[in-house]
C-alpha cells in the first residue's frame, strides 16, 4: 500500500480521532466531576447532553447513572495499559526469536518456527479463555497470556527480516570490520527490523484491544466495577433497543483508537524502511 | 619473498556442488609485499572474490579452504581462530566493497557507522574523541563540511561521496592491507577516477599494501605495481604491470588486452574471446583455456597436460605450455587482423 503523504487529510484525521480520545484518557480523570464509579440511580440512563440537579453529562449515564465519559476515560486507561504492555511483551519475544531463527538458521529456526506454527494452530483467544477458566480472571494474568501468545506474528516477520538481512552487504561489510554476532544483530539488523516491527505493534494494539474488549464481554478479562471498554458494550447490550449510545460510545472510543493508531503508523513506514531511498524519492514528490 | 605481507600459498577453496565438491579456487599463489599494490583481474566466477573471502575468513558455510596456507605478516590466518580473525578484520585488514549503496547501513547515520568500525577494535574510545576521528576521516577521504555530512544517511550522499565514506570507514584502524572488490565498479566513469585518487592517497598516507579486484585492465594499469590475471579459479599470468602490458605471455591475458578499444586503432568492432568461460565443476582436461584458445587448437598437450605456473621473465610467469610464443610470435595488436 502507497503510503499516505503527511499532511494529507487521511492522515489529520487520523490524528484527530487518535488525539481526541487519547487527550480524553489523559484529561477526563483530572476534571472536577471524574467519578467512573458514583452511582446515582435516580440519574440513570441520561441520553449524552442532558443536565439535571445541576450537573451536565456531557455523555450521559449509564443504567447505575455513572458518568459515562468518566467511564469511557477510566477504561481506556485500562484498555491501553493492557494492551500496551501485551504487546511490549509479545515484541520482546517475537523480536528476540525471530531475529534468533533467521540468524542462524538450522535447529533454533526449525525450533522457533515449530513454535510458531503451534501457537497459530490454536486460536490465542482460546489460550486466553482456557486458562483464565483455570486461574480466574485477573488483570494481570490476561496482560501476561495476551503478550505470550501474540509474538508469532513479529516472530516470523522478524525471522524473515533477518534471513535477508544477514545477506545484506553492509553486514558482510561490518564483519569485515570486525564485527560479531552479536554487534551485527544488534547494530545492524534490529536497527532494520524495527520499524516493521513497530507497525506491526500498532496493529497488534488493535487487535490486543479488540480481544481485550471481547474477553471482556464474555466476563473473563475485566472485572466490574472497573470499566472497560468491552465490558461497557456488554453492559450496554441490555439496552441496546432503548439506549444505543451505552453500547455505541465505547464501541466508537475503541474504533478511534485502534483505527487512529494504524492509520498513523503508515506516516513512519517510509522513513524508517531499510529502502529509504524510495521513501526520499517519495518524500521530494 | 620473505617480505612479504600478504602471503598466499597454494590456496585451494571448494564449494559443496550436488555433484561433490567444486573447486573454485585452484591452487592459487600470490604474494603482496609491504606498500605494493596487487591487481587482480579475471572475469565475474574467476575465482578472484572467493580468494580474498578466504583471505578474509569469511567464506560461505558452504564453501571451505581444502588445502594451502595463508600468511598475514608471517603468521598463518587461514587456520586462525575466529577471535583472532575478528580482531585482523577491520585491524590489519579490512575491505572495500563494490557497491557503496548496498554495503552501508540504510537506517544509520554515515558517522555512526564509521564510528562502529572505530568501536569495534576500540570500545572504551570517549564519544568526543570518537566524533573528531570520524570527522577526520571524513575529511582525509575528501568529503567536504565533514560535521554536517557525518550527521547525514547515506541516501543523502552520491555514490562517489558513500564510497568515500566506505574507504574512510576502512581505513578508521590504519588498515596494513586494503582489499578493494571492484571498487568503483558501480561509479560514474567521471567519479571512478577521483575515488582511485582516494583510495592510492590513503594508501600512502597509512603506509598501507592494497589488494584491487577488478575486471578493467585500465584501472590496474594505473594503479597496479603487478598483475595477476586469473582465470578459471587458477592464475593465468602474473607479472609487473609493464611488463605484463608489454609482453603478454597467456593467450588468455593477450586476448584481455585485444579486447581494450584503442584509440590508434580503427576498428568497427571489438575483438573478444571467442566462447564462455568454462563450468567449474566440468573444466576441460588439461588448460582450462584451450577450447578458448587460438594458440592451441590442435595441440595435444594443451587439452591433455595442465600447464602449471612458470617464470617466462622477471617476476613473470604464466601458465601455458607455449607461453614463449604467446608473448613473442603474435602480431602486434594493430596488424592482427
Amino acid at each position: 500500500m502507497m503510503p499516505a503523504p503527511l499532511g494529507s487529510w487521511s492522515m489529520s484525521f487520523a490524528a484527530l480521532m487518535l488525539g481526541t480520545i487519547l487527550a480524553v484518557i489523559v484529561v477526563v480523570p483530572f476534571l472536577p466531576f471524574y467519578d467512573p464509579f458514583e452511582q446515582d440511580i435516580m440519574s440513570g440512563l441520561l441520553r449524552p447532553g442532558t443536565e439535571q440537579d445541576g450537573r451536565f453529562y456531557v455523555l450521559g449515564t449509564d443504567f447505575l447513572g455513572r458518568d459515562m465519559l468518566s467511564r469511557i476515560a477510566l477504561a481506556g486507561r485500562v484498555s491501553l495499559m493492557i494492551a500496551l504492555s501485551a504487546v511490549a511483551i509479545s515484541l520482546v519475544i517475537g523480536v528476540l526469536l525471530g531475529l534468533l531463527a533467521g540468524w542462524f538458521r538450522g535447529p533454533v529456526e526449525n525450533l522457533v518456527m515449530g513454535l510458531a506454527d503451534l501457537q497459530l494452530a490454536v486460536p490465542r483467544i482460546l489460550v486466553v479463555i482456557a486458562v483464565t477458566a483455570v486461574l480466574g480472571p485477573d488483570l494481570i494474568t490476561l496482560t501476561i497470556l495476551l503478550g505470550l501468545t501474540s509474538w508469532v506474528s513479529y516472530g516470523r516477520v522478524a525471522r524473515a527480516m533477518a534471513l535477508s538481512l544477514r545477506e545484506r552487504e553492509f553486514v558482510l561489510s561490518a564483519t569485515t570490520q570486525g564485527a560479531g554476532t552479536g554487534w551485527n544483530l544488534r547494530r545492524h539488523v534490529l536497527p532494520n527490523v524495527m520499524p516493521q516491527m513497530l507497525i506491526l505493534s500498532s496493529y497488534e494494539l488493535g487487535q490486543i484491544i479488540v480481544i481485550e474488549a471481547a474477553l471482556s464481554y464474555l466476563g473473563l478479562g475485566v472485572q466490574p466495577p472497573v470499566p472497560s471498554w468491552g465490558l461497557m458494550i456488554s453492559e450496554g447490550q441490555q439496552f441496546l433497543e432503548v439506549e444505543p449510545y451505552l453500547s455505541l460510545l465505547p464501541g466508537l472510543a475503541i474504533f478511534m483508537l485502534v483505527a487512529g493508531a494504524q492509520f498513523l503508523s503508515q506516516r513512519f513506514t517510509p522513513e524508517g524502511a531499510p529502502d529509504a531511498d524510495l521513501a526520499a524519492m517519495r518524500r521530494r514528490r | 619473498m620473505s617480505a612479504s605481507l600478504l602471503s598466499v600459498r597454494d590456496l585451494v577453496v571448494e564449494f559443496d556442488g550436488p555433484h561433490g565438491p567444486v573447486r573454485v579456487v585452484d591452487e592459487v599463489s600470490f604474494d603482496v609485499g609491504a606498500r605494493e599494490v596487487l591487481g587482480i583481474v579475471g572475469e565475474s566466477g574467476s575465482g578472484k572474490s572467493v580468494s580474498l573471502l578466504a583471505v578474509m575468513g569469511l567464506l560461505p558455510a558452504s564453501a571451505r579452504v581444502a588445502a594451502g596456507e595463508i600468511r598475514f605478516d608471517g603468521q598463518r590466518i587461514d587456520d586462525a581462530p575466529e577471535a583472532r580473525m575478528r580482531a585482523l578484520r577491520g585491524g590489519a585488514i579490512s575491505m572495500i566493497f563494490q557497491d557503496p549503496m548496498t554495503s552501508l547501513n540504510p537506517v544509520l547515520r554515515i558517522g555512526t557507522q564509521i564510528g562502529e568500525a572505530i568501536r569495534l577494535h576500540a570500545p572504551q574510545t570517549p564519544k568526543a574523541e570518537l566524533r573528531e576521528r570520524v570527522e577526520a576521516l571524513l575529511a582525509s577521504v575528501g568529503v567536504p563540511d565533514p560535521a554536517t555530512r557525518a550527521r547525514q544517511f547515506p541516501h543523502e550522499f552520491s555514490g562517489g561521496m558513500r564510497q568515500r565514506a566506505m574507504i574512510a570507514m576502512a581505513i578508521a584502524n590504519g588498515p596494513k592491507l586494503l582489499i578493494a572488490d571492484e571498487p568503483t565498479t558501480a561509479l560514474d566513469v567521471t567519479i571512478q577516477a577521483q575515488v582511485m585518487d582516494v583510495l592510492e592517497g590513503v594508501c600512502q598516507d597509512n603506509h598501507a599494501s592494497m589488494i584491487l579486484v577488478t575486471h578493467d585492465l585500465g584501472l590496474v594499469a594505473e594503479t597496479a605495481d603487478r598483475i595477476a590475471v586469473m582465470y578459471s579459479g587458477r592464475i593465468a599470468e602474473t607479472a609487473p604491470t609493464d611488463a605484463l602490458f608489454a609482453r603478454p605471455s597467456h593467450p588468455y591475458t593477450r586476448g584481455l588486452l585485444d579486447s581494450l578499444p584503442t584509440l590508434d586503432a580503427e576498428h568497427d568492432e571489438l575483438r573478444s574471446i571467442p566462447g564462455q568461460p568454462p563450468d567449474m565443476a566440468a573444466r576441460p582436461p588439461g588448460c582450462a583455456f584451450h577450447p578458448r584458445c587460438t594458440l592451441g587448437q590442435g595441440r595435444p598437450a594443451c587439452s591433455s597436460e595442465r600447464p602449471d605456473l612458470r617464470t617466462v621473465g622477471i617476476r613473470h610467469a604464466a601458465a601455458c605450455h607455449y607461453a614463449e610464443e604467446a608473448a613473442g610470435d603474435a602480431p602486434p595488436r594493430e596488424a592482427a587482423q
